[in-house]
């Protein structure tokens, strides 16, 4: 069941004021709502539809707070909660079909050949990526740094950008940016060693 | 791998990744105690940081993709007297065909729209009823008119219309290489389209170049009525309410900003969408570009930031020459974020098209002056009242401005900047909320603040610089929490060396305010240490001084504040030093000089930014505090007048400072006798100050004690306990056990349960706590009322147990205390303390009572 706008709203605001309880109760209100969104735009049948991240964010966002106007703040922490229900919709959805094997491609691609980025085989998810290795190593990281597991899960799966990610997570962009730097060589070194 | 190797991984990776390979080598033999294994690790990172420099991460989902359409394999099929052809395209709730019937060798070809069998919920039928019924009404020549409706098989309505086999008209503009009077003219039809739905009560809300088409032979349509809203609630046979409730199918770029922001749809909405329209005809690019810009960001953009004018917006490649100043304001008049700011209709909107046309002068020049310094101006209440706001928002505003003396051509450029944010800001201050309030300096600087993050072409160093002055401002305003979140995303790195200097100081002072002294200490002492000449040090020398007066070492501070040179500062500063010192020897009971010092500031003040400005009410505050404790109360009382008055003109009536003012007046009032309108006025803060600050906050824990005391002079304890208790919890989270603030309200809670609840037991264990806090932080013992708590100590162990000795030292106290105090609130706490115990047969020793306060 969707939780009403205020509870939502007053949730967020807990989250923001540095309350991980929070957390938890967020993700449990947005995930199943979320879900349900992509799961039936991946059912419809239309064409020029797309399965974008933000498209389905942005639904969920409406589906639970309606044209309610909350602090951009809170939107942003919003979206940043998302990221992490696309990321465990996006693995679930690979888990069903069994594509649970490892061995994909590295996540990362070259600015100039971002234009050309035509996704293999006409599916909703980048089957170019091995994710569930994606998945693994945000969750190795988590263990370690959960700023940067966040930061990483924001970059793959919200659709954020530099400014809502340093935002989201209350730093500077200066820090996202030395962060990510970071992040990315740990990531392609741990990816590596899992090949 | 263990959190600190991955850690120390990490700082060291930081540290590496600027350097050249030599330096890296030279750093990385300096650190000894790195294993082999992580510096193997280090260096792979390194080389994996080279060969990803110039990559992306790919995204989970974000590509587009096909799948095959229900509908797209329907050709051939006959739909009523018409043959299916193909697919024209697919939205939000069904898909449109093109088809064609043939009569009598005449072929005419229409489209259909099909609602999406799995769509049939009861909104998006309402909708689709509603567009049929809106079609049927609205007959235009500019019009797509619908020819008939039905429904097939399987349940699916659909909708027969006039087929447009033409371009966007914004396109067609381009390709036809159209003129400005042909584009002109051609919206004009658009505005006679929209117009006559407007006299139909029907608002079309999505004007936009695909759904104004035109044909091959010129002429234009206007399409899709797809989200249109009546203007009332019953449409037929339709309840429009219930489709006012489907989700926003919107097109962001060309949404009007109370779209967004769900506000009342009117006939305004259109006039934007025409608005944008022009506005693309006449330059080639949308108001409001959607690239590289999420969803969130082009919102925001749309609902804050003004588009620049068209003609500044003319690529050099443009189809049309660069537009005459008269269209621009035309074009900007229908974007205005406000809808009663824009055209009153679009008939008002085509009328000034026209004057354009015949070379009369254009409507939209009225006024534009106006409305560029601040159209603020005629909408609020009083001319008075904006004068007010922008002396004081000017007089904050100039305390960045001022610097500009040293006007280098980037300081001007960012002096202009500022400028610039402060009247956008203005502009988009919205009228209609909360009545007609006046806009307060404090929001107007979030909207700076806002605006500041929304502005996309200013630079980093700039964005930095503003970021940074805003934050000193929200302090100046008593706005810490705000300042400390936007030095939190300051680039740092985009600063120079002087202003990143003052940026620090800045969040020094703000960790002052929030009670966070240890951290504050920590950042004064390095810039202290780092400061490169005298001048530089001065900051941070009042700060050092600040923080000890903060933490209650009243006798370092003036040594502190004496040592601060008082020649070759500038006026700021000075009157920074004049201010502290005041207060410090306020904090001494030195009035009379302190008030000297006041007056001293207060004429330097007035002089330098005039008589209204927020430095001006902060002066008079103290000064009244000074005149009452020195019992002055008929000196206090003008004073504080003027400073309610400067507080509500330059606030407003739900500000911190208004509240402040407020709890001053309570004080003398309190002095007076008049417990009841004391009250009132410190109700009035208290609720102030939780609205704005929340709990816990000092302001707060104050008000709460100065509440408490009033309930105790009318009898109310169970109000006062309640008072009492909330003071104390806010107290204990915002100061440390060293703080006088505490000790006085756990003093004062142990005074009255003693005196007036009778609960000798509970007062002591009270006093106990604080007493406990005196041995700790042996300065609290300078406090008058630690004489007291000795006394409530004292009185506990009698009332347990009326020994001889207990007595003794019952009476020896309350010698010393008449002995030790002076001040004013002390003098009548005691006074009554005495006669409490005298009902119990304990009175001083006559000789202490000589000079007593009965």
């Amino acid at each position: 069941m969707a939780s009403p706008p205020t509870e939502l709203t007053a949730l967020l605001a807990r989250w923001r004021s540095g309350d991980r309880s929070a957390e938890r109760e967020l993700f449990d209100a947005i995930y199943p709502v979320l879900r349900g969104i992509a799961q039936a735009r991946l059912r419809r049948l239309s064409t020029d539809l797309t399965l974008s991240a933000t498209e389905i964010v942005n639904e969920t966002y409406e589906r639970l707070l309606g044209s309610r106007r909350i602090e951009y703040r809170d939107r942003t922490h919003f979206f940043a909660m998302a990221a992490r229900a696309i990321r465990h919709f996006v693995i679930d959805q690979l888990r069903t079909r069994g594509r649970d094997k490892r061995g994909g491609g590295q996540p990362f691609v070259r600015l100039s050949e971002l234009d050309q980025a035509e996704p293999a085989g006409g599916d909703s998810i980048d089957l170019r990526v091995d994710w569930l290795a994606v998945h693994a190593a945000i969750e190795a990281l988590e263990q370690v740094d959960a700023g940067c597991s966040r930061l990483v899960e924001l970059k793959f799966f919200s659709g954020l950008t530099v400014e809502e990610i340093a935002e989201s997570c209350g730093v500077s962009r200066a820090t996202v940016v030395r962060d990510w730097r970071f992040a990315k060589a740990w990531l392609a070194q741990h990816l590596q060693a899992l090949n | 791998m263990p959190q600190a190797t991955f850690q120390r991984l990490r700082h060291l990776f930081n540290a590496l990744a600027d350097l050249t390979p030599e330096e890296r080598e030279a750093f990385l033999a300096a650190q000894q105690d790195l294993g082999a294994d992580t510096r193997r690790q280090l260096q792979q990172l390194l080389q994996s940081d080279e060969q990803l420099a110039g990559v992306t991460v790919r995204s989970a989902m974000n590509t587009a993709y096909q799948l095959a359409d229900a509908h797209a394999g329907r050709s051939g099929e006959r739909i009523g007297a018409y043959t299916l052809r193909r697919q024209l395209g697919s939205g939000g709730m069904g898909s449109v065909h093109l088809a064609e019937r043939s009569e009598g060798g005449i072929v005419q070809q229409v489209a259909i729209k099909i609602v999406h069998p799995e769509q049939l919920d009861a909104t998006t039928l309402a909708r689709f009823r509603l567009e049929r019924q809106v079609l049927a009404l609205l007959r235009h020549p500019h019009i797509a008119s619908m020819l008939d409706l039905g429904e097939l098989e399987d349940g699916s309505p659909y909708a027969v219309i006039e087929f447009v086999d033409g371009v966007p008209i914004t396109v067609h503009a381009r390709e036809k290489r159209l003129d400005l009077r042909q584009r002109l003219h051609l919206l004009l039809a658009v505005c006679d389209a929209v117009a006559h739905a407007h006299r139909n009560m029907i608002v079309h809300r999505d004007l936009k170049p695909s759904n104004v088409l035109v044909d091959a032979d010129g002429h234009v349509k206007l399409l899709d009525f797809g989200i249109a809203k009546p203007l009332i609630s019953q449409f037929g046979a339709i309840d429009v309410e219930q489709t006012a409730t489907a989700q926003r199918f919107l097109s962001p770029s060309h949404a009007a900003p109370e779209q967004f922001k769900g506000e009342a749809i009117t006939t305004a909405c259109d006039v934007y969408g025409l608005g944008s329209l022009l506005y693309e005809l006449l330059c080639d690019q949308p108001p409001f570009s959607t690239a590289d810009r999420t969803p969130g960001q082009l919102e925001r953009e749309i609902c804050e930031v003004d588009p620049p004018p068209p003609s500044r917006r003319r690529a050099a490649d443009a189809s049309i020459e660069a537009p005459p100043r008269d269209l621009d304001l035309i074009a900007l008049r229908c974007l205005r974020k406000q809808p009663a700011d824009r055209y009153s209709s679009v008939e008002a909107l085509a009328q000034d098209l026209r004057n354009y046309l015949a070379g009369r002068p254009v409507e939209a020049r009225r006024g534009s002056f106006l409305y560029r310094t601040g159209r603020f101006v005629s909408r609020h209440r009083s001319a008075v009242a904006l004068s007010a706001v922008i002396v004081g928002v000017t007089a904050v505003g100039f305390l960045l401005l001022a610097q500009q003396n040293r006007a280098t051509t980037e300081q001007r450029l960012r002096a202009d900047e500022m400028t610039g944010l402060i009247i956008d800001a203005l502009r988009s201050a919205d009228p209609s909320r909360k009545g007609a309030r006046d806009l307060s300096a404090r929001e107007v600087f979030e909207r700076v603040a806002g605006q500041v993050q929304a502005k996309p072409d200013l630079s980093p160093q700039s964005r930095a610089s503003l970021i940074s002055a805003i934050a000193r401002i929200d302090l100046e305003l008593g706005l810490p929490r705000q300042a400390e979140a936007l030095l939190d995303r300051l680039d740092a790195e985009a600063l120079s060396a002087r202003e990143r200097d003052q940026a620090r100081n800045i969040r020094a002072r703000v960790l002052m305010s929030a009670a966070r002294y240890d951290e504050a200490r920590l950042i004064i002492a390095s810039g202290l240490a780092e400061a490169a000449s005298p001048q530089q040090r001065i900051p941070w020398q009042i700060a050092d001084t600040q923080l000890d007066f903060h933490q209650g070492k009243i006798d370092d501070a003036l040594k502190k504040i004496d040592a601060v040179p008082t020649q070759e500062i500038d006026a700021e500063t000075s009157e920074d030093r004049l201010n502290l010192r005041a207060q410090i020897l306020l904090a001494q009971d030195r009035r009379p000089e302190a008030l000297e010092e006041f007056n001293r500031l207060l004429a330097a003040q007035r002089k330098r930014l005039g008589r209204e400005s927020p430095a001006v009410f902060e002066t008079l505050g103290q000064m009244v505090v000074a005149e009452v404790r020195e019992g002055n109360f008929d000196r206090a009382e003008p004073l504080n007048s003027e400073q309610l008055a400067l507080a509500e003109r330059l606030f407003d009536k739900n500000s911190v400072r208004y509240g402040r003012a407020l709890s001053t007046a309570q004080l003398y009032e309190r002095y007076r006798g008049n417990y009841k309108k004391a009250l009132e006025y410190e109700y009035r803060n208290n609720a102030i100050q939780r609205e704005q600050y929340g709990e816990p906050n000092p302001a707060l824990a104050r008000s709460h004690f100065n509440l408490a005391g009033l309930h105790t002079y009318l009898e109310e304890y169970a109000e006062a306990d309640a008072h009492f208790g909330k003071a104390i919890s806010n107290a204990e989270r915002v100061w440390l056990p060293s703080d006088g603030n505490l000790f006085l309200f756990r003093l004062g809670f142990a005074v009255h349960l003693a005196m007036n609840s009778d609960r000798p037991a509970e007062a002591q264990k009270v006093a106990r706590v604080a007493l406990n806090s005196a041995d700790t932080y042996p300065e609290l013992k300078t406090e008058e009322i630690y004489l007291l708590g000795l006394l409530i100590d004292r009185y506990g162990d009698y009332s347990r147990d009326p020994s001889k000795a207990n007595r003794a030292a019952l009476i020896k106290a309350l010698d010393e205390a008449i002995a030790g105090g002076k001040g004013i609130s002390y003098k009548r706490t005691l006074g009554d303390f005495l006669l409490k115990l005298k009902t119990k047969g304990i009175e001083p020793t006559p000789a202490a009572t000589a000079g007593s306060p009965d």
